[in-house]
């Protein structure tokens, strides 16, 4: 490199475009292709241009190329506002920016768009993982940006890094006081992406057979539960989901409630509170222990189907505690309108399963042993359980219960309501989960989408709706070991590794899990709790902004004496931390420190600027050149005489 | 150390009288021979090089010979040559001009690389060596090479590892307005040369040089050597960082300087002075145009 070469060269660029790229990635799902194609050629035209010691592309060109891709992108997005228009815009800025690149500052502005866009994938993401990929780009990037200087020699990459370690390191308390104090809303800021972009995952509101066969394969986390005491054993973990009540022959459907205001069951067994971490779903309805009494989910209500839903769909994680009983009294009456539709069943269809129903009907006396003779039947024949059911047609009850006799829970949750409505005792299918897998290095139940799981509920005069699952009956570890007991039976991949591995994956779900009830729980309400915890009373905005300065204010003050003090370590000779205090107390008078200077240099800088101090500053510095360069041997009470004087010395 | 600073301001004075204006270049040359360095005195040719060294070798009195060096010169010319003698019938050492207490390699650059490396190796050595016999060279044995600017027309430029064999290198400049008045009015300098009488013998210098050793370096002072020198090894913008015989000859300079100064101990004034003509003909130019010396003195901070 020559003096004459351009300072953004192709080193400096290259280094710019990685940061850029690894600031990029956690965005590329939701970027659109041809601006990820635009910031990609760009950058690369720019690189190719400076690895041949090319001059830029003309102006007017670079101006063309940024006006059609902003107007490109206003008419993706009809706004520049908004988490994705923004970002959109964030990027294709950084990417043009670099066909314009030809000075230090231009490629610093890229470097804090580089910061911008880190940020931005906060606003959608808050996965820890995503966290400390986002600091590491912060991290290489602030050592980027620390070579980046004009002053020569830049320094190394190894240098920069540990420096740039140091800065974020120094930032830690700051980002502590930020976190704890900055005023937190109740709300979100901005509208959050809409259900209709993002997929659908989970339960749906309706069930044909082997929708929940296909779900179960996936080892997706559904939710969590931290239970405040002991767990409900296992045949009562029942994860109540959308109750489904319309029947078509062959797919259940949720309904429209028919009734406000069910009268609360009584409640029989214990009570179980516990807290829930649902991961987004997008549908509106929230997973509770079967049967949900209280929760704090700020905008849920219970429907009469004691299905907690609210208004909108979970589109963020969300955390709620609740309380719930597994077993309850139901003394409601059911109206007309709704027996009617709990005894549906759509015409002509499934005939073989009507004259089933029929005569077990005649054999059997009351509704409850009429339920029961049709358990026993699913008990008594050959009915296997298996992930991987035949495919069934529109009469799927019939082919299922007279010719595969093969299939997964919906399957006999389907057929056992449709034999239920056919001898007309009202039936209904619940979708959920069941059971769940224990975390053992962190206390807390992990449910998967393998645990989904449907079930009936058939409502008995004076005891209201019953819990009935056919799955029970033909597969009782299904229900009392948990659908691992199933894939156990299933696959024989369980090898020597399957210990560790489970070990591993545990761990780091609790790690998740840690991350998520001790970071991102952290809201308005913890932060009033703090702050009442800190003997504050009634705390509110304005009492957290004050503290928020106070924090900062400390902070500041104990950085600043962590440098004051870095500088002073490096003296460990006397005569020389009183030069230095000499050099303080004459910056003060405007004469400016040098580093660089020695005392005799700087006794010549006075005699110009101050000859009033000319002579004292004089002696003190040749006497200070004595102490320090002196011949060895200097008696301790000289260097003390030495540091009095410069105590004494009033500039 | 009354006798050695009078016989320093004896030398100084007599050799001011003739090169004019250039203090600060004698002091730097005197405190380079003081320090038992060899010398490189670059510039333009007609700004007084050969005059200094001339006047040098005669205030300190020193036995001088000048070797012109030139495109077709032989290490021969140099060293010396065996003769046969036909009175004797056997070959005797006839010494070459390099057998003097300070020897003027004049215009060393012009000479291709075989004659300068016959003188450099002398130089490193004390010593030379001719068919199998080795002979001693004078002590004290200074060499004071001038060389003219390396982008000048029909020279050999000195290879770093040569470079490096010069304690310092020293830029003489044009003189002041003034004192080329002076220059032009008065006496030519060659004249004046002729009257030179030594100030001091050899032995003299000796004695000189012994003291220059005596300085006291604290270890504060070493700090800063290091400092610097450290400074220079770091990535990027030096050509190439300072050797460890570099960082002993600034060293050395500094206390020679010292002791002209008329100080007992080095302090870091004494290494700024020096650190120019000691450094910059080591690591060069850097790469940003500064010159490197000049970045040092303003970059490392005195520890």
């Amino acid at each position: 490199m020559n003096p004459r070469q351009p300072f953004v060269n192709l080193e400096r660029l290259s280094w710019t475009a990685g940061c850029l790229l690894l600031a990029l990635l956690p965005h590329l799902k939701s970027l659109p292709a041809w601006i990820i194609s635009t910031i990609a050629l760009a950058t690369g035209i720019r690189l190719a241009l400076a690895w041949h010691g090319r001059s830029l592309p003309p102006a007017y060109l670079r101006l063309a190329v940024s006006a059609t891709a902003i107007a490109l992108l206003f008419i993706q997005f009809r706004t520049f506002n908004g988490i994705d228009a923004g970002t959109a815009l964030l990027s294709l800025m950084a990417g043009l920016k670099f066909l314009e690149a030809r000075s230090l500052r231009d490629i610093r502005i890229i470097i804090l768009i580089v910061y911008f866009l880190s940020l931005t994938a906060l606003l959608v993401g808050t996965s820890f993982g995503l966290l400390f990929y986002l600091l590491g780009v912060c991290w290489l990037t602030t050592a980027i940006l620390l070579r980046l200087t004009l002053s020569q020699p830049a320094p190394g990459l190894r240098d920069s890094l540990l420096f740039s370690a140091r800065l974020l390191l120094l930032a830690l308390p700051l980002a502590a006081a930020l976190w704890l104090f900055f005023p937190r809303f109740s709300g979100p800021l901005w509208r959050l992406p809409s259900a209709d972009s993002a997929a659908q995952s989970g339960l749906g509101d309706r069930m044909s057979p082997g929708d929940l066969s296909e779900l179960s394969l996936s080892d997706e986390v559904a939710f969590r539960v931290r239970f405040d005491g002991a767990a409900p054993p296992p045949s009562q973990r029942y994860w109540r989901g959308p109750v489904l009540e319309d029947f078509d022959g062959r797919s259940w459907k949720r309904s429209e409630s028919a009734q406000i205001g069910a009268p609360a069951p009584q409640p029989l067994g214990p009570a179980y509170r516990y807290t829930l971490s649902l991961e987004p779903h997008h549908h509106p309805w929230l997973l509770a222990l079967d049967w949900p009494a209280q929760w704090d989910a700020p905008r849920a209500y219970l429907t009469p189907e004691r299905t907690l839903l609210q208004s909108e769909p979970v589109n963020q994680p969300l955390d709620f505690n609740a309380v719930s009983h597994t077993q309850i009294q139901d003394e409601s009456e059911l109206d007309a309108r709704q027996r009617r539709r709990d005894t549906r069943l759509p015409q002509q269809r499934n005939p073989r399963t009507l004259a089933l129903a029929q005569r077990l009907r005649a054999q059997s006396g009351g509704d409850a042993e009429f339920a029961q003779a049709a358990l026993e039947l699913f008990r008594r024949e050959t009915f296997f359980y298996t992930l991987t059911p035949p495919r069934l047609a529109l009469d799927s009850v019939d082919e299922f219960l007279f010719d595969t006799k093969r299939g997964f829970c919906e399957h006999y949750a389907s057929a056992y309501a449709a034999l239920m409505r056919a001898g007309g005792v009202p039936a209904r299918v619940v979708t959920g989960y069941q059971g769940g897998t224990y975390n053992r290095f962190a206390g807390y139940w992990i449910v998967r989408q393998s645990d989904a799981h449907a079930w009936n509920e058939i409502w008995l005069q004076s005891r209201g709706w019953v819990r009935a699952d056919p799955t029970a009956a033909i597969a009782p570890e299904r229900i009392e070991r948990g659908s691992e007991a199933l894939y156990g039976m299933d696959s024989a991949a369980a090898g020597t590794w399957s210990p560790l591995l489970e070990e591993f994956g545990l761990r780091m779900d609790a790690m998740r899990q840690l991350w998520r009830e001790a970071i991102l729980r952290f809201d308005q309400g913890s932060q009033m709790s703090l702050l009442r915890s800190l003997h504050i009373p009634e705390p509110d905005a304005q009492k957290l902004a004050l503290l928020l300065a106070a924090a900062l204010a400390c902070t500041s003050v104990w950085l600043s004496w962590q440098l004051q003090s870095g500088l002073r370590s490096r003296h460990t000779d006397p005569a020389a931390i009183a030069f230095a205090r000499l050099r303080k107390k004459l910056q003060t008078k405007g004469i400016a420190e040098r580093p660089s200077e020695t005392a005799l240099e700087l006794a010549a800088r006075v005699r110009l600027q101050r000859p009033d101090l000319a002579e004292r500053v004089g002696e003190l510095c040749r006497q200070y050149n004595e102490l320090r360069y002196g011949r060895s041997g200097v008696a301790a009470h000289a260097i003390r005489q030495y540091a009095d004087a410069v105590r004494r010395f009033k500039a | 150390m009354n006798a050695d600073q009078r016989d320093i301001r004896g030398v100084l004075e007599q050799v001011g009288a003739i090169v004019l204006g250039k203090e600060r270049q004698i002091r730097l040359c005197l405190s380079c021979l003081l320090a038992r360095g060899h010398l490189l005195l670059e510039d333009i040719p007609g700004v007084g090089k050969t005059t200094l060294a001339h006047a040098l070798a005669k205030t300190l009195g020193l036995s001088f010979q000048r070797i012109q060096f030139t495109s077709d010169l032989l290490p021969a010319d140099v060293l010396g040559v065996s003769i046969f003698e036909r009175e004797s019938g056997q070959f005797r050492f006839q010494r070459g001009p390099i057998f003097a207490q300070l020897v003027l390699a004049d215009e060393i650059n012009r000479a291709p690389p075989k004659a300068q490396s016959a003188l450099l190796e002398a130089m490193e050595e004390q010593q030379i060596t001719i068919d199998a016999n080795t002979y001693e060279l004078p002590d004290p044995f200074f060499v004071v090479a001038t060389q003219n600017p390396q982008d000048q027309a029909g020279t050999f430029p000195l290879p770093d590892s040569q470079l490096d064999r010069f304690l310092m290198r020293v830029h003489l400049g044009f003189p002041a307005q003034e004192v080329e008045r002076e220059l032009l009015n008065g006496v030519d300098r060659r004249d004046l040369l002729q009257t030179l009488l030594p100030s001091m013998d050899a032995s003299r210098l000796v004695g000189l040089q012994r003291s220059v050793q005596s300085i006291h370096v604290s270890p504060a002072l070493l700090d800063y050597v290091q400092a610097l020198v450290a400074y220079t090894r770091r990535p990027g913008g030096f050509k190439q960082g300072l050797s460890p015989r570099a960082a002993i000859g600034l060293l050395r300079a500094a206390r020679a300087w010292t002791l002209l100064e008329g100080r007992d101990a080095v302090l870091p004034d004494d290494v700024r002075a020096v650190l120019d003509a000691v450094v910059e003909h080591r690591i060069g130019p850097r790469e940003d145009g500064v010159r490197g010396s000049a970045r040092l003195l303003e970059a490392v901070a005195i520890p």
